[in-house]
């Protein structure tokens, strides 16, 4: 790793102070499981590294009015071991679960995952799905913007320069809310070639309404497939419902080709992926 | 400080002593420990955070310390191998010997390190709650088997109470 130097803020204010006068040169840290990697490699260029773990606002994590808020200094172990996410939330259990390793989840951070927006990653396909809301500082201010707001295709996103995501704020669920994270990787650990996240209201007789059915991994960066969440809408949950969804999925997938699947392969697992989507909530 | 490489002074306690480095600031974990406190226990694999041998735990977490700057362990508590020698750690030592649990070895200070925090947190873990635990592990030798025997093996013996 090149030279770097090592910068603690305590508060928020200070961060976002040291993010502005350092501009382009500066690069948040929080747990690092990803941005060591690519600072090791050369593939970021970062003088300073503010490391925001220091921040005590930034551990928050629990319940706050009707949403479920996650700080930017939570590791992925807390989040998937704390009641409410597991019993409330079981989409975003599941996503985390399917990350590296224990010790990446030791140190990870969700926020880390969505701010560093990796196509490949399980962080903003959930956030998507569940409709999380992104708290955003700068020495500006503060202001929020939604998960699907906020990704703007491969590695982009609308995070500006000298801005922090401080924390994210996923809506509680009513009780007959229901999410699920489906994922295809080739070993445990490894990013997905394909997966599909579903958040929907599931009525006693099996009758969803505003289900939305993000895909993510196959595509440059996560979408909702609106055609499958139309074709959801207001059904009950048959297999021809269930049949159908895998189907349209499979043929309005925008998915990417690269080295290590076609695109035509991909497609096949977001079909798939979507049908265990909907059976995994029947 | 000089401008080519910043430096970071770390205080922590590794292995029940109090340490204080001023090491550059880029210095990860793993070359805090074993670049500056020669503790060479702690094994370089990939250095991408893939393998697991440079696993230490911090703060009873088991991290990989090539994916930890040195600077993030100010304050912390970090235990090596070098501090195996409780009850529990000399259990894990004994099963993964008996059970030939190792081969070459390079991989096996971390396995213990994880195999410890495994057991701290559940002390009859189900086959399925090895694997998964040790996942984030690499061996090259043994194929696992033999591994996973000398988790259960020790956890058999180890009597939390």
């Amino acid at each position: 790793m090149k030279p770097i130097t090592y910068l603690e803020p305590e508060t928020v204010d200070e961060a976002c102070e040291q993010l502005d006068r350092h501009g382009h040169d500066a690069v948040v840290l929080a747990g690092g499981q990803s941005l060591l990697q690519i600072l090791k490699r050369r593939l970021v260029q970062a003088d300073y590294v503010v490391d925001i773990t220091a921040i005590d606002d930034l551990h928050e994590l629990g319940k706050s009015d009707e949403s479920f808020r996650i700080g930017a200094a939570v590791p992925y172990v807390d989040i998937v071991q704390h009641p409410v996410a597991r019993s409330q939330i079981p989409g975003l259990a599941e996503a985390i679960e399917t990350i590296g390793d224990h010790q990446i989840r030791c140190r990870g951070t969700f926020v880390g995952g969505i701010a560093h927006a990796d196509p490949q990653g399980d962080p903003p396909i959930i956030a998507t799905a569940l409709d999380a809301e992104f708290h955003i500082a700068s020495v500006d201010g503060t202001r929020t913007v939604s998960a699907s707001e906020f990704y703007a295709g491969l590695f982009e996103t609308d995070l500006n320069q000298g801005e922090l995501i401080t924390h994210v704020e996923v809506p509680l669920s009513e009780d007959n809310e229901i999410s699920t994270y489906q994922s295809f990787t080739r070993r445990m650990g490894d990013y997905a070639i394909a997966a599909v996240a579903l958040s929907t209201s599931l009525s006693n007789d099996e009758t969803m309404t505003d289900p939305r059915v993000v895909v993510g991994a196959a595509t440059h960066g996560p979408t909702r497939l609106s055609s499958v969440e139309d074709s959801l809408d207001d059904s009950v949950l048959t297999d021809d419902i269930i049949d159908e969804a895998a189907e349209t999925a499979r043929e309005n997938v925008d998915a990417t080709d690269d080295e290590v699947a076609t695109a035509a392969y991909k497609s096949h697992l977001v079909g798939e992926l979507t049908r265990d989507a909907l059976e995994s909530v029947r | 400080m000089s401008q080519q490489n910043p430096t970071t002074t770390v205080t922590a306690t590794i292995n029940d002593s109090e340490i204080d480095a001023t090491v550059p600031s880029r210095y990860l974990l793993s070359d805090l420990l074993r670049r500056e406190l020669d503790i060479t226990s702690v094994k370089r694999g990939c250095e991408t955070g893939k393998c697991g041998a440079c696993t230490v735990l911090m703060d009873g977490d088991p991290v990989k310390s090539c994916s930890v700057l040195a600077a993030q362990a100010d304050g912390t508590g970090i235990e090596t191998i070098e501090g195996l020698d409780d009850e529990l750690g000399e259990i894990i030592k004994n099963a993964y010997s008996r059970n030939h649990g190792l081969q070459c070895g390079f991989c096996t200070s971390g396995f213990l390190l994880s195999t410890k925090s495994l057991l701290e947190d559940v002390s009859d873990p189900s086959r399925d709650e090895i694997r998964e635990r040790l996942q984030g592990n690499i061996c090259r030798c043994t194929g696992y088997t033999r591994i996973i025997e000398a988790v259960e093996d020790a956890a058999v013996r180890y009597d939390p109470e």
